[in-house]
Order: C-alpha cells, then sequence, then structure tokens
C-alpha cells in the first residue's frame, strides 16, 4: 500500500490537510506493518506500506517529518521542481502554502526522506505532445548532482496517466504512481491511497465491560476515566450486580451513552463475568472494576501494542496502586513508590510486571503477573470456557489461555489506578455521593418548579395583554360607531342645505363668482 | 476560547494579562507553591515563562525559562543578572513544539501555566508529548495549571498523575495537575 498525504500542520484546513494528531493516529494505527522506501516495495506484500507526500511542503518538515524520524519509518517526498523555494500559487482552490527550500529538502533527506519527481510545474494538458511531457518528467541535472540517488521513482500530476506518459516514465524512471487509480501489476501505474481527515486504517474493536458490586461512590471517577480516553472502546457495558448500596438508584443518573444491565439478583464474579461476555460482539473485550479507573491513553497504548503483536491474545499493563491502604498492598508486592499526593494526604505506588517470556510463563501457575483488567481476545476467552468458579478467577483464566496456546504482550506502562480502599473512605465517599444525588434531585425538581412557574407566569401575562387588547378593540368599534353616527348626521344636514331655498336662490350668485376667479386667473 | 490570540501584542507587553495586578493571580502563585513545594528541583523549566511571574524565585539549581516573547525573556534575563543568578538561571526565547531540536538537556521538573491549550498549540498534542519526552527522563515532574474547561492538550503519555487540584481564578476555574514521569 502507497500512502499519499498532502499536508500536515496543527489544523485541518481543508480536505487536503492533516491534523498532527490525526496524522500521529494514522501511524499508530499502521503499528506492526513493514514500512519501506519505495526501492523496496513490493505491491504484493499487502504488510509493505510506503509514506509519500505529494508536493515537498514546508510543514511536512515542520509537523510529519521529526515523528517519522523518531519511529523509524522512511517516506519519500515528490519534488514539483519549478517551486522549489516557492509556493502552490498552481492550486488556485487551496490555502497560498510554502514549499520547502533546498536547505530544507536536505534536511528531509536527514531525517530519512527520499526525493522523488512529480514533474517541473505539475501543469500538463489533457493530451501533451511527447516534448512538453519529456520536458516536464525531466530531472534537472543540478538537482541530480545536489541530491545524487533520489529522484528515481515518479508520481503522475493529478494522477494522469496517458499512455504516451507511462512510456516516458518507463525510459527515465524506476516506478511511476498514480493517484487512487491505478494497477498493483502495473510498475509504471501503482496506485496509491489518498489520506485525508479522520481516515482510519485499523479500529481496535474492544468492549469495556465495568462491572460494579456495592462501589456506587467510587463509580463517578471510573466512568469519566473511560470517558476521557484517547481513544474510545467500541462500545462500553455497565454490568450492576444486585448492589444494596443505591448504586442502582445512582447508575442510572451516571450512565449516559454507555448500555447498563442491571442483574435481577447477585450472581457473583464468575457467573456475573460470564453472563457479561454473552453479550460481547467485539474482538477484544476487558473488566473494569468500579472502584477503579484508568489512565486517560490505556485503551490507546493496548490497542497500539496489540496492533504490533498481531498474535497476541492477551495485552496486560503495569498498575499504580491508589487509596488509604495502598502502602499494605505496595509492602507487599514490593511495589515502587513515585509520589505522593498533596490533596489527599496519600502515597502512590506503581507496580511493575514482568515481561511475557518462556522464563515468566513457567512461573504464571504460581506466580500471577496479568492482572484482572487485561485485555484478551474474545474468541480465546470462549475456547476455553470462560471464567471457571476456582478462586482467584481471573488467575485461572490466564493459566488456561496460555495452556491452550495464548500469547501475552505486555504494556509496559502503569495504565490501571488500583485502588486500596478503607470502609470510613468508602463512606466518605458514599455520604458524598448520596449528598450529589440529593442535590441533583433537589435541582431537577427546582428546574420542574421554575417551569411550572415561568409557564403560569407567562400564562398570567398573556392573559392580562389578551385584555388589554379587549378592551382596546371595543373602545376601537365604540369610536367607530361614532364616528359613522358623525358621518351620518353630517350627510344628513349636508343634504337638508342642499334642498334649502336659500341654497338654490343663490347658485346664480356662486356660479358668477366661480367664472369671475377663472376670468382674474387667466 | 472565541478571543483570538494576539500574539504581536503578546510579544510587546510585559505583562499582557495583568498578573501583577490581579488578586487571582496571587493565589494561583500560592498554589503553585503549595504544590510544588516538596518536589525536588536540580533543574527545572518552565514552559511559557514570561518574566517569571510564577517561577522566577522557586529554589532551583539551574532554571530554563521557554517564552515566544523576546521582550518577556530580555526583561527576566536582566533579572536574573540582577540577582546575581545570571550563571545558572537563564530565559530563551522559543517554542515549546521546538524543544527537541533546542538540545536544552533534560529537567526534573518541568512548569507550564496557560500554554497548552488547543487555540494556542492546535491539534498537537502528540507533538507536545514527544516535545515534553525529549526534556524529560524518568522521575521528571510536570506541574501544569490551566483553565479547567479549555485543557484538552494536557500531556499524559509517559505521566501518571499525582495530585489534581481546582480553584477559582478570575471568572474561570483553575485546575492544577502535577505528574510524574515512571516509564
Amino acid at each position: 500500500m502507497i500512502l499519499t498525504f498532502h499536508k500536515v500542520a496543527a489544523i485541518s484546513k481543508t480536505f487536503w490537510w492533516i491534523d498532527n494528531d490525526d496524522f500521529y493516529r494514522i501511524l499508530n494505527e499502521l503499528e506492526g506493518r513493514e514500512f519501506v522506501y519505495l526501492d523496496d516495495y513490493d505491491s504484493k506484500n499487502l504488510n509493505h506500506v510506503v509514506v509519500t507526500f505529494d508536493g515537498p511542503y514546508s510543514v511536512i518538515l515542520e509537523y510529519a517529518a521529526h515523528e517519522l524520524f523518531r519511529r523509524g519509518i522512511p517516506f519519500e517526498v515528490y519534488v514539483i521542481g519549478d517551486y522549489i523555494n516557492g509556493n502552490n500559487q498552481f492550486d488556485t482552490v487551496e490555502p497560498l502554502t510554502d514549499f520547502c527550500t533546498l536547505e530544507e529538502l536536505k534536511t528531509l533527506v536527514n531525517l530519512g526522506g527520499r526525493l522523488q519527481w512529480h514533474t517541473r510545474t505539475h501543469q500538463l494538458g489533457i493530451s501533451p505532445q511527447t516534448e512538453s511531457i519529456v520536458r516536464e518528467f525531466t530531472v534537472p541535472q543540478e538537482l541530480v548532482e545536489k541530491f545524487p540517488n533520489h529522484f528515481k521513482h515518479f508520481a503522475y500530476p493529478h494522477g494522469n496517466a496517458t499512455l504516451e506518459m507511462r512510456r516516458i516514465a518507463k525510459t527515465l524512471f524506476q516506478s511511476a504512481a498514480s493517484v487512487d487509480d491505478g494497477d498493483p501489476e502495473d510498475k509504471f501505474y501503482l496506485p496509491r491511497t489518498t489520506v485525508g481527515p479522520g481516515h482510519s486504517f485499523k479500529k481496535f474493536d474492544l468492549t469495556l465491560i465495568i462491572v460494579n458490586h456495592n462501589y456506587g461512590h467510587f463509580f463517578s471517577e471510573c466512568i469519566e476515566s473511560v470517558r476521557n480516553q484517547s481513544l474510545m472502546p467500541s462500545e462500553v457495558h455497565v454490568v450492576d450486580d444486585f448492589s444494596g448500596d443505591g448504586s442502582r438508584d445512582l447508575l442510572p443518573t451516571l450512565v449516559d451513552k454507555e448500555e447498563l444491565f442491571l442483574n435481577d439478583k447477585n450472581l457473583g464474579i464468575v457467573d456475573n463475568f460470564n453472563n457479561a461476555m454473552t453479550r460481547v460482539t467485539t474482538e477484544f473485550a476487558m473488566f473494569l472494576g468500579a472502584d477503579n479507573y484508568l489512565h486517560p491513553r490505556a485503551i490507546e497504548l493496548i490497542g497500539r501494542s496489540l496492533s504490533k503483536n498481531p498474535v497476541a491474545d492477551i495485552a496486560y499493563f503495569d498498575m499504580m496502586i491508589v487509596g488509604p491502604l495502598g502502602w499494605e498492598l505496595a509492602s507487599k508486592v514490593n511495589a515502587k513508590k513515585v509520589g505522593h499526593s498533596t490533596r489527599d494526604n496519600l502515597d502512590l505506588f506503581h507496580w511493575e510486571f514482568p515481561d511475557f517470556t518462556p522464563e515468566s510463563v513457567e512461573k504464571l501457575k504460581s506466580n500471577n503477573f496479568i492482572n484482572g483488567s487485561a485485555v484478551f481476545r474474545t474468541e480465546a476467552f470462549r475456547s476455553v470456557g470462560g471464567y471457571k468458579k476456582s478462586y482467584p478467577e481471573d488467575h485461572n483464566l490466564w493459566v488456561r489461555m496460555v495452556e491452550n496456546g495464548s500469547t501475552a504482550v505486555r504494556v509496559p506502562n502503569p495504565l490501571l489506578y488500583y485502588r486500596q480502599h478503607s470502609v470510613s473512605q468508602a463512606n466518605t465517599a458514599l455520604n458524598a455521593l448520596l449528598e450529589v444525588k440529593h442535590l441533583r434531585r433537589l435541582n431537577s425538581n427546582l428546574v420542574q418548579e421554575n417551569s411550572i412557574l415561568g409557564a403560569n407566569q407567562t400564562n398570567q401575562e398573556l392573559t392580562k395583554t389578551n385584555q388589554e387588547l379587549t378592551k382596546t378593540n371595543q373602545e376601537l368599534t365604540k369610536t367607530n360607531q361614532e364616528l359613522t353616527k358623525t358621518n351620518q348626521e353630517l350627510n344628513q344636514n349636508l343634504l337638508l342645505i342642499r334642498n334649502s331655498t336659500i341654497w338654490r336662490v343663490t347658485k346664480p350668485i356662486r356660479v358668477s363668482i366661480e367664472l369671475l376667479k377663472k376670468f382674474v386667473k387667466h | 476560547m472565541s478571543k483570538v490570540f494576539n500574539i504581536d501584542e503578546y510579544e510587546n507587553s510585559l505583562d499582557p494579562w495583568g498578573y501583577e495586578i490581579n488578586p487571582s493571580d496571587a493565589v494561583r502563585r500560592q498554589w503553585f507553591h503549595t504544590f510544588s513545594s516538596s518536589i525536588p528541583k536540580s533543574r527545572t523549566l518552565d514552559i511559557g515563562a514570561g518574566v517569571g511571574f510564577i517561577s522566577k524565585d522557586i529554589e532551583t539549581h539551574e532554571y530554563v525559562g521557554l517564552d515566544i516573547s523576546q521582550t518577556s525573556t530580555s526583561e527576566l534575563n536582566t533579572y536574573f543578572a540582577k540577582i546575581g543568578k545570571k550563571n545558572t538561571h537563564k530565559a530563551i526565547k522559543g517554542s515549546v513544539l521546538d524543544l527537541e531540536i533546542m538540545n536544552l538537556g533534560t529537567f526534573d521538573f518541568i512548569i507550564s501555566t496557560g500554554v497548552f491549550y488547543e487555540h494556542y498549540l492546535g491539534k498537537n498534542r502528540s507533538n507536545l508529548e514527544s516535545q515534553l519526552k525529549s526534556v524529560s527522563d524518568y522521575g521528571t515532574y510536570l506541574l501544569t495549571i490551566h483553565i479547567a474547561d479549555w485543557q484538552t492538550l494536557i500531556p499524559s503519555l509517559g505521566f501518571i498523575e499525582l495530585d489534581r487540584w481546582q480553584y477559582p481564578y478570575r471568572e474561570f476555574t483553575h485546575e492544577l495537575i502535577l505528574q510524574r514521569r515512571v516509564v
């Protein structure tokens, strides 16, 4: 697979820009694949990935090249010769963006980039003449001298590759690539995959199951840690195993987009866990006790680790021991003190586990190093019949899975905060939660009352306005009636005047006056 | 969040956000000292140090104050010269996203207040983490203070949280997070 990136930057401006975090995510998703240069690319090898950039934009140096260098990923940059030290002014629909200078191209090479050719101007008509194709396809001698062993591969501008272009490319390069079209069998018409914002290559298909039994007081911290993950699980199930601490009232108010399951009776750990697993349809699953919480990058790092080790059925990780009784467990398991919380006045401990090696596997039966929140492949879990009633049930499961041929991978980061709590702490937290619940209910009632009050007030105001309008209407009707009456009276008076003797007798005088007025005017 | 960051205004001003005159900022400095007093500090890096309002007087053997404002870094260097610490304490102009290529070495205490916001740095959390990794070691402490509703970039990879504390700040809520690198 040949990937085509254009610009990588702090912000994605158009489809051709990928923001930095998206770029890192895509690289994470491709971990475990073999990144190669075009020189070594075998299109039949589905594990091969070539990272290419169309155009040597300076943002590539700023935002992508250093990370590729850190990860040891080779990359190819297709150069548009006439625009070195210039910008993409020819690409009128895109924001104006600088290309690298010659010095910056050298830096890209030092970071593991190879320069390839993408024409002189990126502008070729639909049916160009042979000589203009040759001119566009020929790398200037000065560039060849400055960058020996580069410019061996070519990318057609806009992906346009006529038969004549392909014929000429064959005489000048070792391979040539199109854009999204192409034929993997044809070295001079290789297809590439354009990578845009949000493009995803592999999803980590995981169901995270939060199991609660009388830990309602810790639940908020637990579920918030899941919601704050940098990579979200495909599904989150919350299961309450018939708690008696008020959890069954509390959980529905705290669970939002997650799926909530309330058991009708207490099943106990093994039956509850196996029952929860019957609902899982994803490739992987993990359990998280409601009294514990996750590091914000837990899912992402576990996913990356499984992606790098695709044969592993289990991914386990280090833990932080927290809580008032943390010191007790830490001293038993020899966990390192790594800090002190001023807020809680408590120490925090890092519990490290060994890597999954033949030596550690030999000791697994007697000394469990895979914690109960480890991620496991659903199919491998089912193939050993799930949890059995043999204490400790998680240790027993891991041993049976490994005996059945499963391998595991360790993520060397503390990804789980494992709480060692006391009764008094639980009660303090419970009181706080009950108080929150009480305040929420109070708030909800107030909102409702406010809404009713608001509606009543509005209704009263509307009634008052309506009454005022009715009154105004009545007054207007009355005025109208009075005006009509006055009008009728005036018309009657006018008629009386017109029918009077004096009006008829004086008519010649009025006519004479009118005539005299006209005469004077002229 | 809608306020556009005016970099020119920032670069030319010694106290663009009025820290010296706002009581909330005195409280902020107090919380910073409360949570950092017990941390051993040999080499300290303050990212976005400005004129050193928060950190210029902390007890540390070496100090680097990084800021994008030349005006602020000059002012801070003048201060260090005045108190006779110019051989161990310095302010330099630069961006947090260039830490890796600045070759500053590693620090055991890194501070940043009001810098790790998306409206300043873009969608760059992963890059920010790489930059911080380049200036930290196993055991390095990272103390950040930001407006709680705005912080989406606080790094975590390789760091674990030791403390989190919120307090009122102007019309917002500030969140102080103390982390430590343990891998």
